[in-house]
């Protein structure tokens, strides 16, 4: 049996160098930086790595600005747009800022300012995140919310839908007050509502609406039991 | 602990450790390199020492797939060992914590034995031992998934180590957050789901998804019509 030679690519071309290109264009401004500074070896290495940051973060932001990511469900087989621009940023986030961005190596409190950079809609006041956020400029979080550890929030999910394989993006909203647990995973087009509670090791499928006030948990997560609201303590009980 | 791990294993570290120490004192003595600099080449040495050193181990001595006690099978089981404690604590950021790159991760994995096919194999995942671990082209493994080719369990009372080659075909599609045990084959254009749990063993037959914990068949995708 012979395997036909037009092997269907799972990346266009553009998709596989355009990344590239844009890699390469950053190292080479942040190596100029670094040289241009004459300063030592070990300062000039520092610089390096700053401006790297820094013009990654630069790029991204130009890179929304230019092509927003956008809900929905886009083939990857078939040429989407939108499939394009998620495969450059998150190939340019995971690779210059991979420490950062995939594996998580921000000190605490500076990871709200860090998602913020990267366009996730952040409440006021002191956040507590200790999982990760995938595709930041797709989620909001409100005030008071907790982020368990390693918990991730996936705002893109790549499945096959209809025997193709697609990529579906999703807003992620969590309302005030949420807690999530540790090594949560929270999939496309979630909503968790004020006060509400997900456990630990819980899966929230696609498009799940928890309602507020709620606890839910389990792979897939179901309700658990409700809370009863601030309000109604407050209010004695006839 | 057998007199082995307290013997052979510290002498191989300290090798790889002296070596590395040598290289980087002789050049900042050739190029007149700064500490810093110096530094940079120790560690790098360091790396590229423990590479050569496991591509020499695995050579030698392959890891076999098998299923071996650590009382009547005691050579297996230490060059396992002695090939884990040299990624875990000279690679260990890069093999258990996941630090490289995304771009460079096929590479990575590549230069520790595991089989890749051709074009983008996208790994946003762990491979543990990938010498046993082969990936055929376009496959996707979501982030935080651990594809893990060794299992420590108990065995008719025994502690046993059990060693499986893991083979994902072609196209197949792996989700975030899912643990893969040793002997596991997904077929082609498969797919599991997020946080999904794949048994020992088992074989998903292509073109179908499995989600859960343990792992169940959920789904079968339909083949596209044949041109």
């Amino acid at each position: 049996m012979e395997k036909s030679k037009t092997r269907k690519r799972f990346l266009e071309w553009g998709d596989l160098v355009l990344p590239w290109i844009v890699e390469i264009i950053l190292l080479a401004a942040s190596f100029q930086l670094a040289a241009a500074s004459g300063l030592g070896f070990f300062a000039s290495f520092l610089i390096f790595c700053t401006s790297l940051g820094v013009l990654t973060l630069v790029a991204l932001k130009i890179i929304r600005m230019v092509a927003p990511l956008k809900s929905g469900v886009f083939s990857i087989s078939e040429k989407s747009r939108m499939f394009s621009v998620w495969n450059l940023y998150s190939f340019v986030l995971g690779t210059n800022l991979s420490l950062f961005y995939m594996n998580n190596l921000l000190p605490m409190i500076l990871r709200k300012l860090f998602y913020q950079l990267l366009g996730a809609r952040l409440g006021k006041g002191v956040l507590g995140i200790a999982g990760t956020i995938f595709d930041p400029s797709l989620v909001t979080l409100e005030e008071d919310v907790f982020i368990g550890y390693e918990a991730n929030l996936s705002p893109h999910l790549i499945a096959v839908v209809a025997s193709k394989k697609v990529l579906i993006l999703g807003r992620i909203e969590i309302k005030k007050g949420v807690m999530i647990g540790g090594r949560t995973l929270i999939l496309p087009g979630v909503t968790i509502g004020e006060n509400s509670m997900v456990n630990a090791l819980s899966l929230v499928p696609m498009n799940t609406h928890i309602p507020a006030n709620e606890i839910w948990g389990g792979n897939p997560a179901k309700k658990i039991a409700s809370l009863t609201s601030k309000e109604s303590q407050d209010q004695p009980s006839a | 602990m057998s007199w082995r791990d307290l013997t052979i294993t510290p002498v191989v570290e300290c090798c790889v450790f002296a070596s590395a120490f040598a290289i980087a004192w002789s050049l900042r003595g050739l190029y007149d390199l700064s500490f810093f600099a110096a530094c940079l080449v120790f560690y790098a040495a360091v790396v590229v020492l423990t590479l050569i050193t496991l591509k020499v181990i695995r050579s030698l001595f392959p890891i076999r797939p098998g299923i071996y006690t650590f009382r009547r099978h005691p050579w297996p089981c230490y060059v396992w060992n002695l090939h884990e404690f040299l990624c875990g604590t000279n690679l260990n950021r890069y093999y258990f914590h996941g630090l490289v790159p995304f771009a460079l991760k096929k590479f990575f994995y590549r230069l520790l034995g595991a089989k890749m096919g051709k074009g983008v194999v996208a790994i946003g995942g762990l491979l543990l031992d990938p010498s046993l671990i082969a990936i055929e082209e376009n496959v996707i493994v979501g982030a935080g998934s651990t594809l893990s080719a060794h299992l420590v369990t108990v065995v008719a009372s025994e502690d046993t180590l059990i060693l499986g080659r893991i083979l994902i075909r072609e196209g197949a599609l792996i989700g975030g957050n899912v643990q893969i045990m040793p002997g596991v084959t997904v077929g082609e254009h498969a797919m599991i789901n997020n946080m999904a749990f794949v048994p020992l063993n088992t074989m998903i037959p292509p073109y179908e998804v499995w989600g859960g914990n343990p792992a169940k068949k959920l789904l079968e995708i339909p083949r596209k019509a044949e041109p």
